[in-house]
């Protein structure tokens, strides 16, 4: 009655590996790529540091993505590219997707749909820069996208707002482009990046990091022709009085993430407010039965190996026929997490080796952490140092049904 | 003694090393006091970058150094880069440039490219 057991919205890591395995284990598969090519935002992630944990070597981001495309190659499902998704209704059950593509406007009915949908930049206009709308500001990604796809130099002299990871990467490959990083500018009092970016990217090439500084107004008519830096208070408000000048042809733009659940939203998925991605079970479904979602799309992830890892789950999830759904548990955390995912855990579903992502939401030293299933402790894991940009992970097995719970200690308690 | 970032992996070790002793701290694996080591004696990177092409649909195709080169020599190496010019599809790994400045490394291409 359906065209396909699984319909996968998105041809990144996330969406290759949910579609991969979801056809592995049987399902007639379908994946829809508005793009003409597969491997999302890793064909223009041309650094590498790729792959280390799923694939135990170092590679370039469009490597990475090309062992994703042959595994799924090797797969019986369907691929279909410049495909946009203009709809999707919920059917009882099933749905309905209706797509645009070269060959016109198509409609497919679905069992199950997988949401891989990735993320988007924040924007100038997201965080509040004052002035003119001159040429020359422009996200990290934006800038990753005519360097390294479409082979153009647009920046001579640029500052960077925001230390997040792709900010570091392309103050690097700027600077290997020829062009002058005048400084990274970040409004937070301690990096967003990882660690190794800010040595290798920054520090190996000397480009100054400056925290708790932000850009407070852009100049310039046809083109930026200088930014106007502030000092931010703790709670990153600018300090009057602190404004300096700095002259650039270009503004990069690396402050954050947010996950691009347009889709989700149209068919009702309840999101949750921190990760903005939806709220799932241990199987990556959504509070919609038979909505999984996966990678950037559920929560920014900082690895994509972690991205491929998730689909594969959605996958495997969405493949099977089990159409039992128990009773849902909420997953709860103390003030020192950000957010923990999966947020629920069907105890009717596979409850062994779950995998679990979280974020702390300040830097902490010497930590444990305890997990609680009701009133055992299930695991207790020691970290050195935790910082909010590093995701972290841990697999758990629920032996039993019960509240879970993860508690963040000081190891001397 | 000189502390840095560990590169190897996403944990990103504080290390600390002894110059003198040749002794690393703060690494949580060995891979860590072995970068330290050459860290401090002959810094070197995997470079990645990519080169300029004729074939339609790609105004540049990724690459990088198949093993890691000297930090000093990335300047020279980008140079030999903007000079070279791919003039036909090549697949996915191929060497564009053997043995780049002497350095022991290849150029190779980190994506494919589609044949018109």
């Amino acid at each position: 009655m359906f065209v396909y057991d699984v319909i996968v919205i998105g041809g990144g890591p996330a969406g290759l590996a949910a579609a991969s395995s979801a056809s592995r284990c049987g399902a007639s598969t379908l994946l829809l790529e508005r793009e003409g090519a597969l491997g999302g935002i890793l064909k223009q992630c041309i650094h590498d540091g790729f792959g280390l944990t799923r694939y135990q070597e170092k590679l370039a981001g469009p490597e990475y993505a090309n062992k994703e495309i042959e595994k799924l190659n090797e797969t019986t499902a369907e691929v279909s590219l410049l495909t946009f998704v203009t709809k999707i209704v919920k059917l009882q059950p099933g749905f309905k997707v209706t797509v645009v593509n070269p060959k016109g406007v198509s409609t497919y009915t679905t069992k199950k749909l997988i949401l891989a949908t990735g993320c988007r930049e924040r924007t100038a206009k997201q965080v509040s820069i004052h002035g003119t709308n001159p040429g020359g500001v422009m996200t990290a990604g934006q800038a990753q996208y005519y360097i390294n796809i479409l082979g153009l130099m647009p920046i001579k002299e640029c500052v960077i707002l925001g230390s997040g990871d792709i900010g570091l990467i392309m103050a690097r490959r700027i600077t290997l482009e020829g062009g002058h990083v005048e400084g990274v500018y970040e409004a937070k009092s301690t990096p967003s990046g990882l660690a190794r970016n800010i040595a290798q990217c920054l520090t190996d090439f000397s480009i100054p990091l400056h925290l708790s500084e932000t850009v407070t107004k852009v100049y310039g008519i046809d083109r930026l022709e200088a930014v106007e830096i502030s000092k931010v208070d703790d709670k990153m408000n600018p300090i009057p009085g602190t404004e300096k000048i700095v002259k650039c042809d270009s503004l990069i733009l690396s402050v954050g993430l947010i996950p691009e659940n347009e889709l989700a939203k149209s068919i009702g998925v309840p999101l949750h407010p921190v990760t903005k991605g939806p709220i799932v079970n241990q199987e990556l479904m959504s509070k919609i039965s038979g909505v999984y979602t996966c990678g950037n799309a559920m929560h920014v992830n900082d690895l994509a190996d972690y991205v491929s890892e998730s689909g594969e789950i959605a996958g495997v999830a969405a493949a099977s026929t089990d159409e039992i759904a128990g009773v849902s548990k909420a997953v709860t955390w103390d003030k020192n997490l950000a957010y923990v995912v999966p947020q629920l855990v069907d105890f009717a579903k596979n409850t062994k080796d779950v995998i679990f992502y979280f974020r702390v939401r300040d830097v902490y030293q010497n930590k444990i952490l305890k997990v609680y299933l009701g009133d055992d402790v299930i695991l207790k894991k020691p970290f050195m140092t935790l910082r909010p940009p590093e995701m972290e992970r841990v697999v758990l097995s629920l032996p039993n049904e019960g509240e879970i719970k993860f508690v963040l200690e000081d190891i001397a308690k | 003694m000189k502390e840095f970032t560990c590169i190897v992996c996403p944990n990103g070790c504080t290390l600390v090393y002894d110059e003198d002793k040749h002794v690393c701290n703060g690494n949580r694996c060995p891979r860590g006091a072995r970068y330290a080591e050459s860290e401090c004696l002959n810094p070197e990177r995997t470079l990645c970058s990519t080169v300029a092409t004729i074939v339609s649909g790609y105004p540049v195709i990724s690459v990088k150094t198949n093993r890691e080169i000297s930090k000093k020599l990335i300047g020279e190496v980008i140079k030999v880069l903007n000079r070279t010019l791919i003039t036909e599809a090549l697949p996915i790994g191929s060497v564009v440039i053997p043995n780049v400045l002497n350095t022991g490394a290849d150029i190779i291409t980190t994506a494919p490219m589609k044949k018109e």
